[in-house]
């Protein structure tokens, strides 16, 4: 096993920990029951499919791991563009927007700033000027 | 004009580091382009952003990517293009940061051709 696997698992490990979602909760105490509970619903989902890529590539070479990380860094990044649009839509519309979905673009993009550790920065400057085009629509 | 960002209005064409530093809201001074100028201390404690890591760089693409969007860099853009930029609006950012409600007044100063964007924590 690789050690980008271990550092995988030790990053799968840290949000597993309740404390992760309960510090972002506490921020916002006008949660309801049902939101919290969709929203740590969500969030383990997030950290699940991290699971996955961290069990299928454990005995991967790192070429594989390395694209599994970057396909993830973009379903991640694509997801919180999906969430930035809406969320702020809504506020410039209604001047309020989601809570569940403001939480959870703060999530996402948390977890993108982690994995963003094992992709080298001339490579991940070429991703983030893919993805500018697509937030703006422009590619 | 949101009423926070009125009082600095009569000077933006001659605003220095320290006075913009001395505001208790965010101000960033652009470019046509978007390529920040000048990036307060204010809006670098509030987006975790270094000013010299700031400056520079394009404010949509680079520094605050929660605004590279038709809501924001639309309105900037077009703004731009009219010669005519004056605008507020409510906003969040989440983009490695804890969520943050902010206003936005997007301004162009036609005394001096300058482009600002002022932000204050809701």
């Amino acid at each position: 096993m690789l050690p980008i696997i271990h550092s995988l698992k030790a990053l799968y490990d840290k949000y597993r920990d309740p404390s992760v979602i309960q510090n972002l909760i506490a921020d916002n105490p006008e949660l309801t029951e049902k939101q919290v509970l969709q929203l740590k619903y969500n969030t383990k989902l997030k950290n699940r499919a991290l699971g996955a890529i961290i069990s299928i590539h454990k005995d991967s070479d790192i070429e594989e791991i390395n694209s599994a990380i970057r396909n993830f860094w973009f379903e991640l990044r694509t997801e919180w563009i999906r969430h930035n649009m809406i969320n702020n839509y809504n506020m410039v519309m209604n001047g309020t927007a989601d809570p569940v979905s403001v939480m959870q673009s703060a999530f996402i993009s948390g977890m993108i700033g982690e994995l963003e550790v094992f992709i080298p920065e001339d490579e991940l400057e070429k991703m983030h000027n893919i993805m500018v085009k697509v937030q703006y629509g422009d590619i | 004009m949101e009423d926070f960002a009125k009082g600095i209005l009569y000077n933006l064409g001659y605003l220095s580091r320290d006075q913009a530093d001395a505001a208790q809201f965010g101000i960033v001074k652009v470019d046509d382009q978007g390529q920040i100028l000048l990036y307060n201390r204010y809006e670098s404690e509030l987006a975790g952003v270094p000013v010299a890591s700031a400056e520079g760089k394009n404010f949509f693409t680079q520094v605050a990517i929660c605004t590279n969007n038709r809501l924001f860099f639309g309105k900037f853009k077009d703004g731009v293009a009219s010669g005519h930029l004056d605008v507020s609006f409510n906003y969040v950012f989440t983009y490695k940061m804890k969520p943050t409600n902010v206003i936005i007044q997007l301004y162009r100063d036609q005394a001096s051709s300058t482009n600002w964007i002022f932000v204050k924590k809701k």
